[in-house]
């Protein structure tokens, strides 16, 4: 197993990086919680941080974005995360204000949890699968999505499609995707081009195409493309969504099939309907790694606090709203999806939450149900028989 | 082919769908899947083995779960067998993806320099 990689030249650059105010050492915040990985969690982190700072006694947690592998890495080998750049950890205070803090040891910390994107099996050989002593807790769903110009007039593209424009690059036979400099790619470590490549049977390793650094920055150049017709990228619908003046998703269809579809029921739509039901093929749960005790539970208790509130197994704190937030994340909480998977691009399994929250779910995102309100169940009728998150669900 | 392990590799799968989508009953089925995907329908009909309000995506040929939950009065709730779902957008790929690979599909990666 790889660990997480950390240049000579970045920790030189940190050491001699200068410092004009000092940052609050993270290990003296009240019960630091370190959580590392995957970038896409920070916005709900943000939420969770702020209320478990103010909590009685208050706990901290402290974040550390880097990739999606960073994460499943981080618990399973105990690489220990360090800084690697001035202002790398991230906190947020009982009013939800994010802080910087340093940890200055060279020797760095040990995470108490790994968030990926992607299964750790995506990113490791796990011939066995996870060790018992690791659990992985499914989170939040996301959904991957290819992009294009706000421009283009492409409006949807086949897994046939992208197999020959991100595994050929410049020779891509597929028209008008021949152009390696508007083919835009993130990196083999990104949990969203590890997603979109078990999708596309392209091995994240062999995608051509060019590099960005970040989704902002695929963001920043599929927006400048002078072509826009040619230009194309990947994304989570969650920052395509966020940059729609930008870019466009395209409508996807998986190989074999004849049926291009949005991740929401149409290009503009904020319902992840498709998502929910499984038609939408590229999607997966947030992962939630953390290290269990021999009796099976969390071996940091706040850790597995944080876990069950992002998962929704654990009551949310009065005063946070998970479903809300999540669905203005263009994000999907368990109790709204209906299908399931259990390895990458995998079967999607009919799932019925209990505590449902689809309806719930859809009245936040898009401002309408089709569901009926109800404040008990004796309202409800047989084909819905359930009052979940105040509206009649199945279950 | 590098894509078909993706897509059509078969496997023993041991599946256990625990309650709800079966309507809710008690205890859970047991499921021995020789595909990738055993939700394969035509019609709604053949979707109903798994839930009241499940549909057959048959652009897809699967079983999906009908959304939002299925009432006399909800839009789309097919009757034309087809579960409510159309498609109304595609991407030709006869038109637009040389299958010319040896065995007629999708051409191998080009080998890493």
């Amino acid at each position: 197993m790889s660990g997480v990689r950390v240049t000579v030249a970045a920790v030189l650059a940190y050491a001699l990086a200068p410092r004009s105010v000092a940052a609050v050492e993270c290990a003296t915040l009240p019960i630091p919680v370190y959580v590392t990985g995957s970038t896409a969690a920070k916005p709900l982190l943000a939420e969770i941080g702020k209320v478990m700072a103010a909590q009685t006694p208050p706990a901290t947690v402290v974040y550390y974005g880097v990739g999606s592998c960073a994460g499943p890495d981080a618990i399973l080998s105990g690489t220990p995360i360090v800084n690697t750049a001035v202002g790398a950890f991230t906190y947020w205070d009982a009013s939800g204000v994010e802080v910087k803090c340093e940890i200055s040891s060279t020797s760095g910390v040990i995470a108490h949890v790994g968030i990926s994107d992607v299964f750790a099996s995506t990113c490791f050989q796990l011939p066995g699968g996870l060790p018992a002593s690791v659990t992985d807790t499914l989170g939040p769903v996301q959904a991957m999505a290819f992009v294009t110009h706000k421009s283009s007039t492409e409006r949807a593209i086949s897994a046939e499609a992208a197999y020959y424009v991100y595994g050929f690059g410049a020779q891509s036979p597929v028209s008008p995707w021949t152009h390696d400099g508007l083919i835009f790619r993130r990196d083999d470590v990104s949990g969203t081009q590890r997603m979109m490549a078990a999708a596309i049977g392209v091995p994240p390793q062999r995608w051509q195409g060019t590099a960005t650094t970040s989704s902002g920055d695929l963001v920043t150049r599929l927006g400048a493309a002078n072509f826009p017709d040619q230009s194309i990228g990947i994304l989570s619908a969650e920052v395509a969504q966020d940059n729609r003046t930008t870019v466009r998703i395209l409508a996807y269809q998986h190989f074999g099939q004849t049926c291009a579809v949005y991740p929401d029921s149409d290009e503009t739509a904020n319902d992840k309907v498709n998502v929910r039901s499984g038609r939408y093929p590229i999607w997966g749960p947030l992962h939630l790694f953390t290290r269990l005790n021999p009796s099976g539970v969390p071996q940091n208790a706040k850790a597995g606090e944080l876990i069950g509130y992002l998962a929704g197994t654990r009551p949310a704190p009065a005063g946070l709203d998970l479903v809300k937030l999540e669905a203005q994340r263009h994000v999907i909480p368990q109790c709204a999806m209906r299908v399931r998977r259990t390895q990458e691009m995998g079967p999607a399994m009919p799932f019925a939450p209990q505590s449902a929250c689809g309806c719930y779910y859809e009245k936040v995102a898009t401002g309408t149900t089709a569901c009926k309100p109800c404040a008990t169940s004796a309202e409800c009728a047989a084909t819905a028989p359930v009052c979940s998150y105040g509206f009649c669900e199945t279950q | 082919m590098q894509h078909t392990g993706v897509v059509s590799a078969l496997a023993i799968t041991l599946a256990i769908v625990v309650g709800g989508f079966s309507g809710g009953a008690a205890g859970c089925s047991v499921l021995l899947e020789t595909d990738t995907n055993p939700y394969k329908c035509t019609t709604d009909a053949d979707c109903l083995r798994y839930a009241s309000n499940a549909a057959c995506d048959t652009a897809r040929r699967q079983c999906v779960a009908r959304l939002p939950p299925s009432t006399p009065d909800a839009a789309g709730t097919g009757g034309d067998g087809t579960g409510g779902l159309s498609c109304s957008l595609s991407f030709d790929n006869r038109l637009r993806v040389p299958l010319d690979g040896p065995d007629g599909g999708l051409r191998p990666l080009p080998e890493p320099p």
